[in-house]
């Protein structure tokens, strides 16, 4: 572990200081939490039972509905439906509002046709939406899909947009001053400068297309893991709504970390991240 | 060229690193240009640079010295007049043309290797051949070690050579500098001065140092331009005898030293003369 105080430039420092001088235990500490909450809920439940299963049930109960669910074969396709709308809407979001971004960034006509409307568009509450795509696309796979595909294209479109608008004018220069216009510009110089902010965007958006998608689910859907939590609460059994909602953390931290694996990868060369 | 306390930190660029397509002539014919606000930066301005000459352009800040190397460079468009390298008239950046800035503008997101090879030319990049010469490249500037390391990890002066290797790739035929070295340290500002004197010599390639250090034009340039007002007029235009890189008390530059800062500030002339700055 470099604590870097005598380095030459680039010794990795954040600005929170010089890491901690005890590296053995710092993986731990990100479990520190969880760890303690586990503990709570299992005193809580099953020790001191101050919850009846019906409202809370306990770790170990969890557990057990879990791996019935597994046995029995029931939860695959509502986590084969849920993962499957995350990762189509979300691509399509995603192309989309990079693309868009790129285009609006590069051309000032294209930004004042598009973005004001897109930034109006952007307000609308993702609930709102349900009603009105059911309406115009059924109940089937589609209205999800769109549904989640809206709620990953805003913080990608709005992070990515702000990222190229952004970019440094000396960097353009230079891309400028090699003979670059365009398509070539955009890939040599605005995407990788920009890259910092549309990887924020496409995190913010996963996180958003998740939301979007129990959103869907909650409301019309016979699978799912949102479906599987409506159908807990219908069926008054708080194991099934526990059980979904550690699915969804547990599918959301992966995506997530996925993500933060590409951006580490292309970020490796920013003096700021440093993770 | 002989060693001296001059040539301190010079290192000779590998052969087959000096670029060899030698240099094209530049000429500015009744240039207009004007920025948005203000008065106008050039009123029908005319400057001639021979090929392969070493011209130093001397100024006070705001003269427009960026603006005149920006337009031979192709990033802005004179209003009127004509800006030619060599035959042809300037409508845009062109390969043959070779401009660093003042500030290193190293691209972050590459390492120092891929910020020389961005200064290829096309037919060059992602070749063995130019992969070869962003290596002599990196060590005719003295960093054969650095090519892995990211601009953030390198010092202000180490960042500055890149972006010299950077502007050498395409084998530029006009070289322009803007106040390169200002922000370097006195021995690497002189490794640097005589890596660009070596190269240019060698190449034939046309050089305009954007300076406003009277010194570092008399050590390096052929020619000296001063430019004064606004809008900008040449003030003084003059041959510097001698071989560069010269010692600063060499013969006959006292004489130009007291005319090109006279030129520089016309208002030092008029300071009495108990201040001690009547002569300078």
């Amino acid at each position: 572990m470099s604590t870097g105080v005598t380095g030459t430039a680039g010794s990795a420092v954040g600005w929170r200081g010089v890491a901690s001088r005890r590296p053995s235990l710092r993986w731990a500490e990100p479990w520190f939490l969880p760890v303690l909450l586990l503990v709570a809920w299992t005193v809580a439940t099953s020790v001191l039972k101050w919850f009846g299963p019906s409202q809370l049930p306990s770790p170990a109960q969890v557990l057990r509905t879990l791996r019935e669910l597994i046995v029995s074969g029931e939860l695959e396709p509502h986590l084969a439906a849920s993962v499957g709308r995350i990762v189509v809407g979300y691509a399509a979001g995603a192309v989309l509002g990079t693309g868009l971004a790129t285009a609006v960034g590069l051309s000032r006509t294209l930004e004042r046709l598009l973005d004001p409307t897109l930034q109006a568009l952007r307000a609308i509450p993702s609930l709102a939406w349900v009603p009105f795509l059911l309406l115009w696309l059924g109940i089937g796979e589609l209205p999800k899909l769109v549904l989640v595909a809206i709620g990953a294209f805003f913080p990608v479109y709005v992070n990515a947009a702000a990222g190229i608008r952004n970019v440094d004018r000396r960097l353009l220069e230079v891309g400028r001053l090699h003979g670059l216009k365009g398509a070539r510009l955009a890939r040599r110089i605005v995407l990788p400068a920009a890259a910092p902010s549309l990887l924020t965007g496409l995190r913010l958006g996963l996180g958003q297309a998740w939301l979007f998608l129990v959103a869907a689910e909650l409301i019309a859907a016979s699978r799912g893991l949102g479906f599987l939590l409506i159908d807990g609460q219908n069926s008054a059994r708080a194991d099934l709504m526990v059980v979904s909602i550690a699915l969804l953390a547990l599918l959301g931290k992966l995506a997530d970390q996925a993500v933060r694996g590409v951006e580490r990868r292309l970020l490796g060369w920013s003096d700021a991240f440093r993770a | 060229m002989s060693p001296g306390p001059y040539d301190a930190g010079a290192r000779a660029p590998a052969p087959e690193a000096s670029p060899g397509r030698g240099g094209q002539p530049v000429r500015l014919e009744r240039v207009r240009k004007r920025y948005s606000t203000g008065r106008p930066v050039f009123g029908g301005f005319d400057l001639e640079v021979e090929a392969g000459e070493m011209v130093a352009l001397l100024g006070a800040s705001g003269c427009g010295k960026s603006t005149l190397v920006r337009l031979i460079a192709g990033l802005e468009a004179p209003d009127a007049g004509v800006v030619r390298v060599g035959e042809r008239c300037v409508h845009g950046p062109v390969d043959r043309v070779g401009l660093m800035f003042q500030e290193p503008r190293l691209l972050p997101w590459l390492d120092a290797a891929g910020n020389v090879a961005f200064g290829l030319s096309d037919d060059l990049r992602g070749t063995a051949g130019g992969e070869l010469r962003v290596r002599q490249l990196l060590s005719a500037v003295g960093l054969p070690e650095a090519r892995s390391l990211l601009p953030h990890q390198l010092s202000g002066g180490m960042a500055q050579r890149v972006a010299l290797a950077r502007a050498l790739a395409r084998a530029p035929e006009v070289l322009l500098l803007d106040e390169p070295f200002g922000a370097v340290d006195a021995l690497t500002r002189t490794g640097l001065q005589n890596l660009v004197l070596a190269v240019a010599t060698r190449a034939r390639t046309t050089v305009l140092l954007v300076t406003h250090d009277v010194e570092e034009a008399l050590r390096v340039a052929g020619r000296v331009v001063v430019l004064g007002g606004r809008p900008a007029a040449v003030a003084l235009d003059t041959e510097v005898p001698g071989q560069p890189p010269r010692s600063p008390d060499a013969r006959g530059l006292g004489q130009l030293r007291r005319q090109a800062l006279a030129a520089l500030a016309p208002d030092l002339e008029t300071v009495p003369a108990q201040f001690g700055l009547g002569g300078v």
